[in-house]
């Protein structure tokens, strides 16, 4: 017995030996639920040890034990005495809980009670599950689509997204990508209707399957019937595992049409860089270095593309040095805008041309940009420069000719008028405003209503008018103004314009009024001379003339057999005659200097007949023989006057200068005239002149020979008168062998 | 019969060339007068009296009141009949062409003489 009872106890000793070291609790409680046996990895789950559980009950340990699921099954096998298993989470004093898998075996003692702690387990599975529902939410909310495939193809999985495309897309059934359907198969029957996109999407899945590719995205088109719409491919291998794949699309239309919209801007931007009449250069904001430049810069300039690239706007010629560059660099930083009228430039040519320089800074995806468009105005600025030129020649011209212009607007009302017409005035252009009432007022009023008429008549006719009239000046005075003025017209005929210019012509008129006096008061001067002329010729040869009557009559009267006082006689008569010649010869002169050339028809004959009767009663006349020789063709024109006083000089003297001595005394008269001009000689067989005195016969007061009886006017007459008509006169002499005079005389006509 | 009339205003000369006149041409008759007015006076009386003009008159240019011009001007005005047989000469010291101009346009005017008047010039109307 004692055997069988230590043999027991070994047994036990034995058993409870092999329970001891167990990873699992083990419990034996009696039928009164008091532990009869705990092991160490029990007390570490029961968190007691031996001594307080040992000998004491469940119940007294763990107050309200009962309650618990653990206890119920543990009641059920006590009482129904088979073995049972449970998961249950315990509670613990200090509010702690764990899990445990409990086994429960009834033995004869009471029960044994096998415990494992999963609360770790249990823990993970709980995050498990938790994760697991999180994923698949946010894979449901995702918009992209998302599918996860196997290396065969086969669909394991889609979002709801991708659910809901597919339906909405209206695919049908068939042909829809869902799970147990094979993606492969829906893209070779999309290859097969000849879609690109399908087969560079098959190739690039399975480059992922083959890890040629980590991953691999695909940008296509997935139009709808009413919208436009892109999407993007992406396939990733599944984390961890080679023989699945997560492919996405992605919904990237929004993306698209941003992109091609820029694209669009930056195209049609491009194509207005590329063909832009203006010069465009690319700034880099930072350095302000070229970066790029149009076609039409490089081709006004003529540099090549390269030449530009990498420099500043100073290198280039358009600053005058670096620094003034940077100064226009850093204004353009501070004002994002710089603008030049006017700067040099210089082509490869070294043509200088102006350009307008506008510069401004702009933003390009975040980037700081400079854009400088540069405008060749050389032509407008020489256009300007030549219009300024004339503009200023235009207001000198004025002010040397003291002439100013005005016009109109007739439709308008607009009145303009230039300096030169304000300084007619003596005004200032802010002291009165041009206007049609202005300009009237401005008229003296006694001419105010000639102008108007004058302006009236240029709208009658149609011509350019002209108007003489006064304006007020400034200073009270009045200002003669010479005017023209004329209508403009539109295409109805509808004066539309008035303009004309005025000019100052007082001075003028001064000086036209003074000479119209001086002109009068000559005028009146010569007429009281050749009065005086006149009534001195009369006056003064009258009681000469009646003298030599007298004694004409008392020569009569004598018998010539007293020739004492027939000589007396005789000189009484030379002494008067040649105080009668004087006189005729001073007025003859005087004539001649002062007379206007008269026109009349000459016929030489009977010129000539004319001055042989004035002189044919003239002492010698009748001892010479005149030979008269006239060859005239055409009409002869001349001073009759002038030429008879000529004629009768030049024949008297032949007569008075004959060579007694010789006994045939003639004078040859000969005349040759044509259209152009007439040769008058006379020549006779006189006393002659001597070599030295031959040209000083014209002279004045000369007589070159003391047989003179004359005033030493005659010659000087004929030359002075010669000169008025053009003519000439010259002499050849010898001598006492004769004389000839040749006159040359050009034809009035 | 051969009536000559003589205007001068110069005694002197009217003196002169009555002389002249007398000796050289066989007149009848010769009426001297010093003014054109008077000389007018004169013609108007012929014409009342139904007498002929003279056939001869040797007219002065230069005279106070009423020149030799203005007396032909005046002249021009008896009737054409009257004037048809005169003849009127001109007496000038001045030798002003214009005057020979002036005297010319009137047709009676037949010649031009500077004074004085000389015996010779007259030969012209001794052809007669």
């Amino acid at each position: 017995m004692e055997n069988n009872a230590n043999e027991i106890l070994e047994c036990e000793s034995q058993l409870h030996n092999s329970f001891d070291n167990m990873l699992e609790g083990v419990q034996i409680v009696d039928s009164n639920w008091r532990y009869k046996y705990v092991n160490d990895a029990l007390t570490k789950q029961s968190k007691l040890t031996k001594e307080e559980l040992l000998g004491y009950t469940m119940l007294e340990k763990y107050p309200g034990i009962e309650s618990t699921e653990m206890f119920k099954a543990l009641q059920q096998c006590m009482t129904k005495r088979v073995s049972n298993y449970i998961e249950t989470e315990f509670k613990f004093h200090d509010n702690s809980t764990s899990w445990f898998n409990v086994s429960i075996k009834p033995i004869p003692e009471g029960l044994l009670i096998l415990t494992i702690e999963v609360t770790n387990q249990k823990n993970a599975e709980a995050q498990f599950q938790e994760s697991e529902i999180f994923s698949s939410a946010i894979l449901s909310s995702l918009n992209s689509h998302i599918a996860v495939i196997g290396s065969n193809g086969g669909v394991l999985m889609v979002n709801k997204a991708w659910d809901d495309f597919a339906k909405e897309n209206g695919e049908a059934r068939n042909n829809r990508v869902s799970i147990g359907s094979n993606y492969f198969d829906v893209c070779k029957k999309s290859i097969l209707r000849g879609d690109l996109y399908a087969e560079a999407a098959m190739e690039g899945i399975k480059s992922v399957f083959n890890k040629e590719n980590v991953n691999f995205e695909l940008e296509y088109p997935c139009h709808s019937p009413d919208e436009k719409r892109w999407f993007i491919l992406k396939v990733t291998p599944f984390e961890g595992e080679a023989q699945k794949v997560v492919i996405a699309h992605l919904d990237v239309t929004q993306h698209k049409m941003a992109e091609m919209s820029n694209k669009a801007n930056e195209t049609k931007y491009r194509r207005l860089f590329e063909s832009a009449k203006d010069g465009i250069l690319i700034l880099n904001a930072d350095t302000g270095k070229i970066e790029d430049v149009n076609p039409f810069l490089v081709h006004i300039l003529g540099f090549p593309f390269n030449y530009f690239i990498g420099k500043e706007l100073w290198e280039i010629g358009l600053f005058k040095d670096k620094e003034a560059s940077k100064t226009a660099f850093l204004e353009l930083q501070e004002n994002k805008y710089i603008r030049y009228d006017d700067l040099p430039l210089k082509t490869k040519e070294g043509k200088h041309l102006n350009v307008e320089f506008v510069s401004n800074v702009y933003l390009v995806n975040e980037q700081k940009v400079i854009q400088c468009n540069i405008r060749d105005i050389t032509e407008r600025v020489a256009a300007e420069e030549s219009i300024r030129k004339s503009e200023r020649r235009l207001i000198e011209a004025q002010e040397i000719s003291h002439t100013g212009n005005w016009e109109m607007d007739l439709i308008t009302n607009v009145s303009v008028w230039s300096d030169g017409f304000y300084n007619i005035l003596g005004l200032k252009r802010q002291s009165i405003p041009p206007s049609i009432e202005a300009f009237l007022d401005l008229i003296y009023f006694e001419d105010r209503a000639n102008v108007k008429k004058g302006i009236q008549e240029t709208l009658n006719t149609l011509t350019t008018s002209t108007i003489n009239f006064r304006f007020i000046h400034n200073d009270g005075s009045l200002k003669f103004v010479y005017s023209e003025c004329q209508f403009e017209f539109d295409n109805k005929n509808i004066p539309v314009r008035l303009y004309g210019i005025v000019q100052d012509i007082t001075e003028q008129r001064k000086v036209e009024e003074r000479l119209e006096l001086q002109n009068n008061e000559l005028k009146k001067i010569n007429s009281e001379l050749d009065k005086f002329v006149y009534s001195t010729s009369h006056d003064l040869r009258a009681p000469l003339t009646s003298v030599l009557g007298l004694i004409d009559i008392i020569d009569e009267n004598i018998l010539p057999t007293d020739i004492e006082q027939k000589e007396l006689i005789g000189m009484m008569k030379q002494s008067i005659s040649k105080l009668d010649n004087f006189i005729v010869d001073i007025i003859s002169y005087s004539r001649n200097s002062r007379m206007e050339i008269e026109k009349d028809i000459i016929n030489f004959e009977e010129l000539i007949n004319e001055s042989r009767q004035t002189l044919e009663y003239m002492e010698g006349d009748s001892q010479c023989k005149i030979n008269v020789d006239v060859i005239q063709i055409g009409k002869f024109i001349s001073d009759r006057t002038r030429l008879l006083t000529n004629l009768n000089n030049l024949i008297s003297n032949a007569i008075k200068y004959q060579d007694k001595s010789k006994p045939n005394s003639y004078i040859n008269i000969t005349v040759h005239s044509n259209d152009w001009n007439a040769i008058i000689t006379i020549e006779d067989n006189g006393i002659g002149i001597a070599d030295d005195k031959q040209e000083r016969v014209f002279e004045m007061f000369y007589r070159a020979t003391k047989l003179s009886k004359g005033s030493g006017l005659g010659m000087y007459i004929v030359k002075e008168t010669l000169d008025k008509l053009n003519g000439t006169i010259t002499v050849k002499s010898k001598l006492n062998i004769g004389t000839t005079f040749t006159v040359t005389l050009p034809n009035l006509i | 019969m051969k009536h000559i009339l003589l205007i001068d205003d110069n005694e002197i000369d009217n003196f002169i060339n009555k002389k002249i006149v007398s000796k050289s041409l066989m007149a009848d008759l010769i009426t001297v007068l010093n003014s054109g007015i008077d000389a007018i006076e004169f013609l108007t009386n012929l014409i009342m009296n139904n007498e002929p003009f003279p056939e001869l008159i040797f007219l002065d240019i230069q005279m106070p009141e009423m020149d030799g011009f203005q007396f032909l001007h005046q002249f021009d005005n008896f009737p054409e009949e009257m004037k048809v047989s005169t003849s009127i000469n001109m007496l000038t010291s001045s030798s002003n062409s214009n005057d020979i101009k002036r005297a010319s346009e009137c047709r009676y005017v037949k010649n031009f003489f500077n004074k004085p008047l000389s015996a010779g010039e007259l030969d012209i109307f001794k052809t007669n």
